[in-house]
């Protein structure tokens, strides 16, 4: 596969504060990368690195087969960036804001075709600064691809939306994908790593400490199962289940290869301290059970 | 090309932002209105010729006339405003400064030779003479020297109906000061470059530091340097776009000026348009530097008023600040405002304290060249980008 983007011992550090510490990785062309991981862990550091923003301060860069001392115009007009807290010119509609950066690049692509796989096109004359939090998001996302890029890179593109602007998103950006677009995205939401990454990097404290695809990094848990169930009095789970946990919403979770004699035992249990069990479920382990296997902290923490 | 399209963004984002256009295209107008209102309607209501007298003899007996006369047509009695001068130097600077429209001087002697010609000429003596010193092409002080001439001439006439045929006239002599660019005051055109500048100057100290620091701020700087884009392109892009604004302002302000207050000489000449761009150079610079210090928006737009203020108030574009107490003239003086309305000013004949056209240009070039020197050391802070 075609190597867009290699980058080999990347470091950033802010005084004591290791931002960005050593990490590796390459993204393949037309593949959706995510760099998952909770807030502060260098997801965006990496980003900003890698689109020209900051400086690093140790590693490699390599850009289309190319090693790069600094991100220079010449890679910047082959990326489309969306930053995390992208802004615009206020004062200026949707459309203006569009042409107005497309204007800014020697390859553009047709702004009205953006308006229109965007879902903008009836707010192409509003002023931006009259725009809901998800139609500045896919503005957002319509600049990025401004200069019709080969690798755009998503930084939370979903975050502070709600579900149903947040599944609007991931069409898009299903539908970047099979326009062929390389996507680095970065999100602290577990669902859209698994919904729509091919390969997910999970990141905490500047390092990597897993990768893969979606399944083989559930799958090298060795997990099967987890029971997840609210109780409607107090019973101390974590005693009988090493595997166990209570969730900040008071749900217990429990991990386990036998789900049958899970629940047998969590029966028993409830019954000999007169508790009823409420909404139980069992469902196979995710990307947050990953991420908690490794260190112990939920994504959200 | 991409600095001319940034400049595009940043001018129309702007002039779409009620806030900065009102204070740059808008208040300015509404400011040269009122000033020209005020002060115009002032200047109908009270002719206020300013009357300059040189008493060079000590007038007694019949020359006594004169300075009764003279006290009769000034303050409420008549259009004059008298200020008296102990030596004609001194009223002919006064002249020459616009400090007074004309000057009137009783020549030594006067007194003698007038008593002389009431008693019929007898004793050889000539005529007494008196002088009315008068700026050319000005109209205000031409008229001044009319009615000075013709009071003169009412006093020779009714001196010759008492004394009959042997009363020997005075001579009354009209000396014109030549005066290249003199012009009558007139406020209309006195306001004009303060105002102009009053734009500028909100362009300058408000909307660069503050306009920095916004962007650095909410992140477009940052969404701009994700894009093919150097700095330095972002930076004049910037410049084209608040130069638009001020452009703008500044034909908003000749279209009031010319058609509605009827401002039409020197505005067009070359060197007045120089000077505007000049002073747009020097007060940019000025705001650069200000923009290099900018990292709070409260603390920015406190210092951007103060500044703004002092550059209005302290420059003199609207009254005459050289009289102010000691403390202050230093301030007055190392103003960049001060020359450059004073410059304008020249065009239109004022020139109230001599200034020279060296500390004209050399004052705010170096503001501009301290500026541009302490933006350039820190333009990467300024520009937020790492």
């Amino acid at each position: 596969m075609e190597e867009v983007l290699k980058v080999v011992g990347l470091k950033k550090y802010y005084g004591e504060v290791k931002a960005v510490d050593g990490i590796s990785f390459s993204i393949y062309k037309g593949e959706i990368f995510s760099l998952l991981g909770p807030n502060g862990a260098g997801k965006t550091t990496t980003m900003e690195i890698l689109e020209g923003l900051r400086r690093p301060d140790a590693g490699e860069i390599y850009y289309f087969g190319e090693r790069v001392q600094k991100i220079d115009m010449r890679i910047k007009e082959r990326i489309g960036v969306q930053l995390q807290d992208s802004r615009f010119f206020d004062y200026l509609t949707v459309k203006e804001n569009l042409e107005f950066f497309a204007g800014l690049y020697s390859r553009k692509n047709d702004v009205t075709r953006l308006l229109d796989i965007l879902g903008l096109q009836d707010k192409s004359k509003t002023l931006v600064k009259h725009l809901s939090g998800g139609q500045l998001k896919r503005l957002a996302i319509a600049v990025a691809l401004v200069n019709d890029p080969e690798m755009v890179f998503l930084d939370e593109p979903t975050t502070g939306l709600d579900p149903q602007a947040r599944r609007t998103l991931w069409n898009i950006i299903v539908r970047l994908k099979d326009m062929g677009k390389t996507i680095f995205l970065t999100t602290h939401y577990m669902e859209e790593a698994e919904q729509l990454a091919d390969r997910v990097f999970i990141i905490d404290h500047g390092r990597i400490i897993a990768s893969g695809t979606v399944n083989e990094l559930v799958n090298s848990l060795g997990m099967e199962s987890v029971v997840e169930f609210d109780l409607d009095e107090t019973m101390p789970v974590e005693e009988y289940f090493k595997d166990s946990r209570k969730l900040e919403d008071g749900r217990y979770e429990i991990t386990t290869h036998d789900p049958e004699k899970t629940l047998s035992i969590v029966y028993e249990l409830a019954r000999k301290h007169g508790v009823k069990i409420r909404n139980l479920v069992i469902r196979r382990p995710n990307l947050e059970d990953v991420f908690l296997h490794l260190t112990g902290r939920s994504l959200r923490d | 090309m991409k600095i001319i399209r940034l400049g595009q963004g940043f001018f129309l984002s702007t002039f779409r932002e009620f806030g900065s256009s009102f204070w740059i295209l808008i208040f300015p107008l509404i400011l040269y209105v009122i000033m020209c209102s005020i002060f115009g309607h002032f200047d109908e209501g009270n002719m206020g010729i300013r009357l300059g007298v040189v008493y060079e003899d000590k007038l007694g007996g019949p020359g006594k006339i004169i300075e009764m006369v003279l006290s009769k047509i000034s303050g409420k009695n008549g259009p004059f405003e008298k200020t008296e001068y102990a030596t004609r130097e001194e009223g002919l600077e006064a002249l020459k400064k616009d400090a007074i429209d004309v000057l009137f001087v009783v020549p030594k002697k006067t007194s003698i030779h007038m008593l002389r010609a009431m008693l019929g000429g007898k004793g050889g003596l000539p005529p007494a003479s008196l002088l009315i010193f008068y700026v050319e092409g000005r109209t205000v002080s031409r008229i001044g020297a009319n009615i000075i001439e013709n009071i003169m001439d009412s006093i020779n006439l009714e001196a010759t109906r008492r004394h009959g045929g042997s009363y020997r006239s005075f001579n009354v002599a009209m000396e014109p000061i030549r005066k290249k660019e003199a012009m009558d005051f007139d406020f209309r055109y006195y306001f004009f470059p303060g105002v102009m500048l009053t734009a500028i100057i909100s362009t300058s100290v408000f909307s660069f530091p503050i306009g920095f620091l916004e962007m650095r701020k909410n992140g477009l700087t940052r969404r701009l340097f994700a894009t093919p884009i150097t700095p330095l392109q972002f930076f004049w892009g910037y410049v084209f776009g608040m130069f638009m604004m001020v452009g703008l302002s500044i034909i908003g302000l000749y279209a009031l000026a010319y058609f509605v207050y009827g401002v039409k000489q020197h505005i067009w000449e070359f060197k007045f348009i120089a000077m505007i761009l000049y002073s747009i150079f020097t007060l940019f610079s000025l705001g650069l530097m200000l923009s290099a210090f900018a990292r709070k928006l409260g603390t920015t737009v406190a210092i951007s008023n103060i500044t703004n203020y002092i550059l209005m108030f302290l420059g003199g574009l609207y009254f005459p600040v050289f009289q102010v107490p000691f403390a202050l003239r230093i301030i007055v003086y190392s103003l960049p405002s001060t020359y450059l309305v004073e410059g304008f000013r020249r065009f239109f004949g004022y020139d109230i304290v001599g200034l020279s056209w060296v500390s004209i240009f050399g004052v705010p070039a170096i503001w501009a060249i301290v500026s541009l020197v302490i933006f350039s050391l820190r333009f990467k802070k300024v520009m937020g980008y790492e």
